[in-house]
């Protein structure tokens, strides 16, 4: 019966009435109102869920020092559970007993003597029988930020994230202070998104220094960042940021619901959140637009996108992401409006000789030698005279050949990788031309097609090409150009047809949208609107004057529901 | 029923490629053989006369309730039993213009682009996309069309000009009259037909978010289209005197080996496969998806996907029918393009004055 419920599908027509999840931003669909009332809103990100007595109500911390402590090394497996440290301190002149426990590996021991140690036992406490813990943010922790909690569930996440928590014995709630002091990298220039004008600063592993890079560049209280918590193990931390008076509203809260939805139990870097919130899991084009740019967040978030942050990642994810938008780098917005459009249309070329220019080749070698002018095919033709493999054969075969190189380039250890290149590329190439197994031209054709496949600036899209520029070969093989077009037209309909985060996959070209920042950018000055395809809640990026919109403090004041 | 809205440059363009297609077809031959030299004033009277099948589409949606496509409304306004038996008359036209255009659009690839691969693997292979973008839904067809509409007028004025700069004999549309004034006259009445496309209105209209566009949507696809034709039949017999003209096989493709600018560009006739291809592949997906679309709202079905494959599979079986590739010609031009305005006008026309009748007397009796 399991294998007829999957057969079922193809077998026996899908009639039912009920609309599609899918989700539309501003009036794609007619019916996307009504879907988004249906919608549920979720006010916040998910966090770590609480810990719970017998009777299901949240587990507190108990009055006895030496209950609590039990618990948290029950809870922690103590001592077979390496790392956890309780720290035991006499307070005041009572010695009342004080415990501060914290996790060895994950606080900064300098921090935590200034902010914690040092304080409780210099602390000069003038009541002792009435303590409260709150009190103490202001007499006693003055060095660090404190926060109280009476639950054993928010106690032990925070000894998990690296604070050190401070329990009184007789005292009904434990101080939470942040002694973090995880080694970090510091701030390098991006690994994969290298420009010559502009920031030469990359996000890092730790999501603070990431927010605080955006936060640098988007001086404004109206940039909301909102945090959670994902990944029932790894308990990983997320943060999106949008900007409150542009961002439109159900996009913020269609971000939100997916993340919220996500249900994983480990999540290692923003790559898997990519995979848990795109709309086409099985799709081939990205979706999701991940950048380890902080200048790309923000120059995306202040046209009205939302990007995704995932603690322990390099890389943040801007939705919506279409299509022209990966043709696209932050540099281009730095440059002069005639170089950036002329790079924008080298990458555009790029993009499509990488996609088509193997298939290209074998279609009109085998099958329409009339295209190619005649001394240029007897050149081709005196090429190929001595080599015995079909040009399909060569194709595929250099093809993949590029392929295994590329992999072991980004594999082998650095101070060996330009000899392989250099061995691979050259020697190789030159080689089997030699040996006649294949023709100079094919070497040509794929070395400008490599070529033309780095001039695409997202790594996920040059994916796409080199995967597709397969299968096109394929058809080039088999139908020529015929092939290769009818491909074309499949999968260019197939990604037109679908939507990314409620917007269409290749907006603003198709369905068309003016817009002065696709292939030509037009100058900064003559760039007044925020893209539509958004529906940003303020549309006018420059402000209106006219209408006495200037003000640099409140922000863009002009908000407006998404058309 | 998806209700995905399009805009109205998608509305145009689907209309535009859907008429045009025919273009890349012995169309221009089929009207030099019955018109001779005055083909072209053929297609002139045909293109006047279009704006019937878009005044009497837009009568009946007016007559029937809100965001009803033509099946629907035929069928609120008739009833159900004759407007059935109306909307099988709708059916059996996209399904026929599917299945004659594939085999004629396979015998032209097999012929002059791919003479050595089985036809009916150029037509199972054209069968994948068409029902693949069909599936996609009017919404994908339409983004689809609109990206590349530039490029097939693009291509169809580059080989106009590059035919007419190539060669042209300034005598050649004489005698004015062709075959005779009053068979031309009267041929051009009965090849409006060539304009029966527009029916495909009757599913895009409702879909625009405002009845404001629809106007603009339906002219601007008959204009374009009107032009489109006209010149390729005018430029044809420019380039091609009258006894040539009637012997071409594909006249677009002809036109297209003609073009020489220069030593290196020449034998174009492959780039311009792209653009044909592309046309014919949108055609028929066009014609397949009108064909599910008029199916499932006749048989009351939510959706159109599950009627496409299906309909896919009858399309291929209907087009071996024809022996050969001028018998598939000949079943369109005696049958589709002269019957043809008898279904894009007549029946639309006979729906509208019922439901102009039917809304009077509704009125009288309020």
């Amino acid at each position: 019966m399991k294998g007829w419920a999957k057969l079922k599908k193809y077998v026996v027509a899908d009639l039912s009435t009920e609309p599609p999840e899918s989700f539309s931003l501003g009036n794609w669909e007619a019916d996307g109102a009504a879907r988004a009332e249906n919608t549920p809103v979720i006010d916040a990100l998910p966090h770590v869920p609480p810990l719970l007595d017998g009777e299901g109500n949240p587990l507190r911390l108990q009055d006895k020092l030496e209950e609590n402590i039990s618990w948290l090394k029950k809870h922690f497996s103590y001592p077979q559970n390496s790392g956890l440290i309780f720290h035991s301190i006499s307070l005041g002149k009572h010695s009342r007993p004080v415990i501060v426990v914290y996790l060895d590996s994950l606080i900064e021991w300098q921090h935590l003597s200034r902010t914690v140690i040092t304080p409780l036992l210099e602390a000069d406490l003038p009541d002792e029988s009435r303590l409260e813990i709150s009190d103490m943010a202001s007499s006693v922790f003055t060095n660090g930020q404190m926060e109280s909690s009476c639950f054993m569930g928010d106690i032990a996440n925070a000894i998990v994230i690296g604070s050190a928590v401070v329990i009184i014995d007789g005292v009904d709630s434990a101080g939470i202070l942040d002694v973090e002091g995880m080694e970090k990298r510091a701030l390098e220039a991006p690994k994969t998104e290298n420009v010559v004008l502009g920031s030469q600063v990359g996000f890092t592993e730790d999501i603070r220094t990431n927010i605080s890079l955006i936060r640098r560049r988007l001086s404004t209280p109206d940039l909301i960042v909102e945090s959670g918590v994902i990944g029932s193990l790894s308990r990983t931390r997320i943060s999106f940021a949008y900007l409150k008076s542009i961002a439109n509203e159900e996009l913020v809260n269609e971000v939100r619901r997916r993340i919220a939805s996500i249900r994983i139990d480990y999540i290692g870097d923003s790559g898997m959140v990519e995979q848990l919130i795109e709309d086409h899991p099985n799709s081939i084009y990205p979706g999701i637009l991940s950048t380890e740019r902080p200048d790309r967040v923000a120059a995306q978030l202040a046209d009205g996108f939302v990007g995704i942050l995932v603690d322990n990642s390099p890389f943040a994810l801007i939705v919506p992401a279409q299509f022209p938008l990966f043709l696209q780098t932050a540099e281009d917005s730095y440059l002069r409006w005639h170089y950036s459009t002329f790079l924008r249309i080298v990458r555009s070329v790029g993009f499509f000789m990488s996609l088509y220019l193997p298939s290209l080749y074998v279609a009109i070698a085998n099958y329409h030698h009339e295209m190619i002018p005649t001394t240029l095919v007897l050149a081709i033709a005196g090429t190929r005279e001595s080599v015995p493999l079909p040009v399909s054969a060569e194709a595929f075969l250099l093809e993949s050949m590029f392929e295994l190189i590329r992999e072991a380039g980004v594999r082998i250890p650095s101070v060996i990788g330009p000899t392989i290149g250099i061995v691979g590329a050259l020697i190789l190439g030159q080689a089997a031309v030699q040996a006649n197994i294949v023709s100079p031209i094919i070497v040509i054709v794929t070395s400008a097609t490599a070529l033309a496949s780095y001039t695409i600036p997202n790594y996920n899209m040059q994916f796409t090409t080199r995967i597709l520029r397969f299968v096109y070969l394929a058809c080039a093989s088999f139908l020529g150009l015929v092939g290769v077009i009818l491909l074309s037209i499949m999968l260019w309909t197939y990604w037109m047809a679908g939507n990314r985060f409620g917007v269409p996959s290749l907006s603003p070209l198709a369905p068309r949208r003016p817009t002065r920042d696709t292939l030509i950018r037009a100058p900064l000055q003559k760039q007044v609107k925020r893209p539509i395809s958004v529906h940003p809640k303020d549309m006018n990026k420059i402000p209106d004057e006219q209408n006495g919109n200037d003000s640099m403090e409140s922000g863009p004041a002009k908000g407006g529901e998404s058309s | 029923m998806n209700t995905h809205r399009i805009g109205v440059r998608e509305t145009a363009s689907i209309g535009i490629i859907f008429i045009i297609a025919k273009i890349f077809l012995p169309f221009q031959r089929s009207l030099a053989e019955i018109g001779g030299t005055a083909a072209w004033i053929i297609a002139l009277i045909a293109a006047m006369l279009c704006p019937l099948t878009w005044w009497s589409i837009r009568g009946v949606l007016r007559h029937a309730s809100g965001g009803s496509t033509l099946i629907e409304a035929t069928e609120e306004i008739w009833g159900p039993w004759l407007g059935t038996i109306w909307n099988l008359v709708y059916f059996t036209f996209f399904f026929t213009i599917t299945f004659l255009v594939l085999r004629e659009f396979s015998e032209l690839l097999a012929s002059d682009i791919l003479p050595r691969t089985p036809m009916n693997i150029i037509m199972i292979a054209m069968l994948i996309p068409i029902a693949v973008v069909a599936y996609a839904g009017l919404e994908a067809i339409g983004r689809f069309c609109w990206s590349a509409a530039g490029l097939i007028v693009a291509s169809v004025v580059i080989v106009l000009m590059g035919g007419l700069m190539t060669h042209f004999e300034p005598d050649a549309l004489l005698p004015f009259w062709g075959t005779g004034r009053s068979q031309v006259l009267s041929l051009g009445l009965v090849k409006s037909s060539l304009f029966s496309e527009m029916l495909v209105f009757g599913f895009l209209l409702p879909r625009l978010r405002k009845t404001s566009q629809w106007p603009k949507a339906a002219w601007w696809c008959m204009s374009v289209s009107a032009f489109t034709i006209f010149i390729t039949t005018f430029v044809y017999l420019f380039v091609f005197p009258y006894p040539t003209a009637i012997r071409l096989n594909v006249p677009m493709f002809e036109l297209s080996r003609l073009v020489i600018f220069g030593r290196w560009i020449q034998r174009l006739e492959s780039v311009f496969l792209i653009s044909w291809l592309i046309c014919a592949v949108v055609k028929l997906a066009i014609g397949l998806y009108c064909s599910a679309a008029t199916l499932s709202q006749m048989m009351k079905l939510p959706k159109v996907q599950p009627v496409i494959f299906p309909l896919a599979l009858l399309v291929y079986a209907c087009s071996i029918l024809p022996g050969s590739e001028m018998e598939a010609v000949l079943w369109d031009g005696q049958y589709l393009r002269t019957y043809g305005s008898l279904v894009s006008i007549g029946i639309p026309m006979l729906t509208w004055l019922l439901g102009m009748i039917k809304s009077k007397l509704k009125g009288q009796q309020t």
